[in-house]
């Protein structure tokens, strides 16, 4: 029998409730398009829970967006790390097998001049090429001082870049 | 009762039971999972999930002055077969294993399939490239185990410094290799336990910091590879020619101590150090003694220079031989050319005359001239950077002092041994104006953008006034100018040199006819920079002599030099006379 009655008990209460709630809306707007106009006409308690109440939705949303990220940004670097970890070692490969051949085919052609000759210009100073250094005489200097005479200031106002 | 409820409250119940079995259901599945079969599972997912990463860390690379690599690290495989894991028929894993592998048959793998069930080592020092093409096999029970190997590019050039490495330790032996192990291993080989995701992938949030980094450093030798070639060529030819049993180059910057090429002939491949003799790897200019014979003549001079004892005017008499505590002494030219008259210092070192320096040393006391080799560290390692140096030896100091014999023998270079390697320090201590430097083929560990991270700080010891080092120089200069050395004159350049040739004494300390020549340099002679010193042992032809045999090879290495070093010519004029005569 008491199972029966109290849906009712219930949806009295529920009535009662909403009609409640429907007094206030009604006799509401009026307050509120008042506090728009002057917010300082709520009592500070109203107002500090207003802001916290929108700031922390804020945030709410916000760490939900970053969760989201975070939790896709671990799968993706999870695979970003492995390719580049083949990448490396792909790299790693190629810079052993250049060395190595690098080094080999030196070895080899030299090996080859040792016994074809002909080809190949050997170490003696017999092909090196001497420069003389230039002469510090007599006929440089008046080539100096000719040079000097050509270099003379501009008469123009601007001035020189070296 | 059940009639009395309600039909809501019924299906409420209903709902409640099969939401209390499923529960129940859940719990005992968990509890299984869990508690009964949860160490096995969790050894299972371990097997799985966890692998030991073995990053690559090879063994530093060893490059020359230029950079030229010497050795470096390959990776190489090993391959096992476990045919008890075999997921397809032996016979199809073995054609296309055969396949890849060209020196075995199918036949041959098959019945290697057929030995175990497990763990049969089919192939080592497998290169990459055959190891990713069995890795195409995709089966279960073949195994590939990831090594590495040692190569050495240029083979024999430097073998004799650098050294090998073991194959299955992956530690140095000799050389370089063997004394700078701990610049060159970069840290323990480390296995770090890592988690990888179902389909293999690494989870990098468990890998330690610093995983996949390494510095990628080099170690650095002072040899120069193309010096080291061209001088192995020249010494090569020389052995061969003069059918000898084995010889050594050196070259030494006087004011460093840093050897630009240091040859041993014969010499043996590293990349196949396992079909050689042991004797053949040791590097005999640092490990093996020999009598000096007249290349020490310089030294004995700059001694009795330094002791105020003779000036360079000082003049002797050279009447070809000498008496001594019984035994007689002649020069080697005594039978050819009698005595050589009255000749000053120069003209001593010039015609190599024994005679005259026995004259010479004479005049200082056998205690002082004892306690002035000493001094020298004849009896001392130079503390070289390779492996197995031996230090010389000297006469006990009572037989040295008190026969005769003893110092007048060692004044022309024989009854004491040292290095090939001690000699070249000991000239060197003339080239530079008097300081022992410490002979060294290590320049360091180098930066990617070739940059000296650390260096080795050489101790310095002043043995000779610089005065005294230029005067024996200068008299060097004339023993190619015009004395024994001459086949050694490069046109353009002056050269100090000396020439040596020695008997070698047998087992029990008596002279053989073996010989072994040998032939100083110190280059240019107007400021020193090198010292080359060639000896060639026991040459077997006859007119083997210093001048014949060593020489030719030091003006063949110093030719070299002047063009690698570009040494500008301190006579220019001699190479304009040098083309007018040619043309």
């Amino acid at each position: 029998m008491s199972a029966v009655r109290s849906p009712k008990k219930t949806s009295q209460l529920r009535s009662s409730k909403s009609s409640g709630s429907q007094a206030t809306s009604q006799s509401l707007p009026l307050q509120w398009k008042r506090s728009r106009k002057n917010e300082k006409s709520f009592p500070l308690l109203i107002r500090v829970l207003l802001f916290l109440q929108h700031t922390s939705s804020i945030l709410t949303l916000s760490a939900i967006a970053g969760s989201l990220i975070m939790y896709g940004l671990t799968f993706y670097t999870q695979q970003m790390w492995n390719r580049q970890y083949d990448k490396l070692q792909e790299l790693q490969y190629y810079e052993r097998n250049v060395t190595s051949i690098h080094e080999a085919l030196k070895d080899e052609i030299a090996e080859q001049a040792k016994t074809t000759n002909e080809t190949f210009v050997p170490l003696t100073p017999d092909y090196n090429l001497y420069l003389e250094p230039a002469m510090i005489s007599h006929s440089s200097e008046t080539a100096s001082s000719s040079q000097s005479r050509k270099v003379e200031p501009p008469k123009t106002d601007r001035p020189v870049a070296y | 009762m059940i009639q009395n409820m309600s039909r809501e409250f019924r299906r409420l119940v209903f709902v409640w039971l099969i939401f209390l079995l499923v529960s129940i259901g859940l719990g005992s599945r968990i509890y299984y999972l869990q508690i009964v079969v949860g160490d096995q599972l969790q050894a299972k997912a371990n097997k799985q999930q966890k692998f030991a990463l073995k990053p690559y860390i090879p063994r530093r690379m060893i490059i020359d002055r230029d950079g030229s690599v010497l050795a470096t690290d390959r990776v190489v495989y090993e391959l096992y077969a476990h045919p008890r894991l075999f997921k397809q028929a032996p016979k199809t894993i073995a054609t296309k294993l055969a396949a890849i592998l060209e020196d075995y048959s199918k036949s041959e793998l098959l019945n290697k399939f057929e030995k175990r069930g497990t763990g049969i080592p089919i192939k080592d020092r497998l290169t990459e490239e055959l190891a990713s093409e069995i890795k195409t096999i995709r089966s279960d029970g073949l195994e590939l185990i990831k090594k590495y190997d040692r190569y050495y590019p240029h083979e024999g050039l430097a073998a004799n410094v650098v050294g090998y490495v073991q194959k299955d330790q992956h530690q140095g032996k000799t050389g370089v290799e063997f004394t700078q192990q701990a610049k060159l291993t970069r840290q323990a080989e480390k296995f770090f336990p890592v988690q990888r995701t179902a389909r293999g992938n690494i989870l990098p949030a468990y890998l330690p910091k610093n995983t996949v980094t390494f510095d990628d450093k080099k170690l650095q030798l002072t040899i120069d590879a193309k010096l080291q070639r061209l001088a192995h060529k020249a010494v090569e030819k020389q052995v061969k020619e003069f059918n000898a049993k084995r010889g050594t180059v050196i070259v030494m910057d006087v004011h460093s101590g840093e050897l630009l090429s240091l040859v041993n002939e014969p010499s043996y491949n590293p990349n196949q150090y396992y079909e050689y003799d042991l004797d053949r790897m040791k590097n005999w200019a640092v490990t093996d003694r020999f009598e000096p014979g007249s290349t020490f003549k310089p030294i004995n001079v700059a001694i009795a220079l330094e002791a105020g004892l003779i000036t360079p005017e000082t003049e002797f008499q050279d009447p070809g031989k000498i008496k001594i505590g019984g035994w007689t002494v002649r020069n080697h030219d005594y039978y050819s050319e009698g005595g050589h008259g009255k000749i000053d210092i120069a003209e001593i070192l010039q015609v190599s005359s024994n005679v005259g320096i026995i004259k010479i040393m004479q005049r200082m006391s056998p205690q002082n001239y004892y306690d002035k080799l000493q001094e020298l560290g004849i009896e001392k390692p130079v503390g070289i950077d390779l492996t197995g140096e031996t230090p010389g030896y000297l006469k006990p100091e009572f037989q040295f002092t008190n026969y005769e014999i003893e110092p007048a023998t060692t004044a022309f270079g024989q009854g004491f041994s040292l290095t090939p390697i001690k000699l070249a320090q000991l000239h060197s201590s003339l080239a530079n104006g008097g300081k022992l430097v410490t002979p060294h083929v290590v320049k360091g560990l180098v930066s990617q953008n070739g940059e000296l991270v650390n260096s080795n700080n050489d101790s310095q010891k002043r043995v000779f006034s610089s005065e005294t080092a230029k005067k024996v120089v200068e008299m060097m200069q004339t023993v190619v100018s015009e004395g024994s050395g001459q086949t050694a004159q490069i046109p353009g350049y002056r050269l100090g040199g000396k020439t040596g040739t020695a008997q070698k004494a047998g087992l029990r300390g008596y002279y053989t006819n073996e010989k072994i020549t040998s032939f100083v340099s110190i280059f240019p002679a107007n400021n020193p920079r090198y010292v080359v010193l060639a000896v060639v042992d026991e040459p077997k032809k006859p007119l083997a002599f210093g001048s014949t045999v060593a020489a030719p090879i030091v003006k063949e290495v110093i030719q070299g030099l002047i063009s690698i070093e570009e040494i500008p010519p301190s006579h220019p004029e001699e190479l304009k006379n040098q083309e007018t005569d040619e043309s």
